[in-house]
């Protein structure tokens, strides 16, 4: 008596291309998904991709911003030294009288409210 | 110009449309391909009720990333690739429920000349039938890892070459004919009491 040959696995596998679904199921669900697709926006192309770019972007942004308001606030205090010596120069300036108003009240400029205790003017208005 | 090329032609111009947001489009590449996708699903699974769930994820996924399809794979193995990653986090998730619920198997398969052969044999499928070959194919489908069933039903029982497989799950054509010779030998082990 000769021995029967194996069966193949791949053979006895593909018996289960026998299992059929039930159409009618299959249907339902190919309705639901329709249903829910009306109400389910598709995302755009490259949604994820520009929307980062565009809040690292905006994210940068504001960290400049913040970054030119945060230097250019307190001064270093070698710059502001200079600040301090240019108005002295300017006070020193001979006011030029012809164009002065003749009706401006010339006791303002020396008795300008804060000129020596708060330091210099720094500029004056005709 | 093959059938197959038209079909594809056909699907690109399908996706172009859902592309612009044409629910009957996609939902017509839907009728096109879920049979085959719910038959991925339904073997990774074993389970008939998680299959028509996941079936349902997989096509609204689809829908929703379909603007990144660029065309550079055919519509059926992209989507593809979207239920084998889908099933296979949900088979992970699931591992400690294994729960079948089997379809009926078609009644032509008793004319098969395989089950012919096995039926006719000193074998307990002589006795107890088809529910119990579904049932032991099932069980042994389930005991192989994910990535050993994913090439197994994709090729033994899908049919589907080795090169569309390996541009499905993204791993050369050599490993998915090492895990498919891997598979069946596990499976060969599993299933010896019908092989005898």
């Amino acid at each position: 008596m000769s021995a029967r040959p194996p069966i193949d696995v791949a053979a006895l596998l593909a018996l289960k291309r026998y299992e059929q679904p039930d159409p009618e199921r299959l249907e339902a669900c190919r309705r639901a998904v329709k249903r829910e697709l009306l109400f389910v926006p598709s995302e755009p192309a490259t949604a994820t991709g520009w929307w980062l770019a565009f809040r690292l972007a905006a994210a940068a942004a504001f960290v400049a911003m913040l970054g030119f308001h945060w230097f250019s606030g307190p001064m270093a205090p070698e710059i502001a030294e200079i600040y301090q010596e240019e108005p002295m120069i300017l006070a020193a300036e001979p006011v030029e009288e012809e164009r002065l108003n003749p009706e401006f009240p010339l006791e303002l400029l020396t008795n300008w409210p804060g000129r020596m205790s708060d330091g210099p003017i720094r500029f004056v208005s005709y | 110009m093959t059938t197959m090329e038209t079909h594809e032609r056909a699907d690109a111009e399908l996706v172009r449309l859902a592309q612009k947001g044409d629910v009957n489009a996609y939902d017509e590449l839907m009728h096109r391909h879920q049979s085959k996708i719910y038959g991925l699903i339904y073997n990774m699974t074993g389970n008939r009720e998680d299959a028509e769930d996941l079936l349902q994820e997989v096509f609204i996924k689809g829908f929703k990333v379909i603007k990144r399809f660029q065309g550079k794979s055919s519509f059926y193995t992209w989507i593809y690739r979207i239920a084998i990653n889908r099933t296979i986090n949900f088979v992970k998730r699931r591992k400690a429920r294994v729960m079948a619920s089997l379809h009926d198997m078609d009644q032509n398969v008793e004319s098969d000349p395989l089950y012919i052969e096995l039926s006719s044999r000193e074998s307990p499928l002589r006795d107890a039938g088809l529910a119990e070959l579904q049932k032991k194919l099932n069980e042994a489908l389930q005991c192989l890892s994910e990535k050993h069933r994913t090439v197994v039903v994709l090729h033994d029982i899908q049919g589907i070459p080795h090169e569309e497989i390996a541009k499905m799950v993204g791993c050369s054509s050599g490993t998915v004919r090492s895990r498919l010779f891997y598979a069946r030998q596990l499976l060969q082990s599993q299933l010896s009491e019908f092989m005898s």
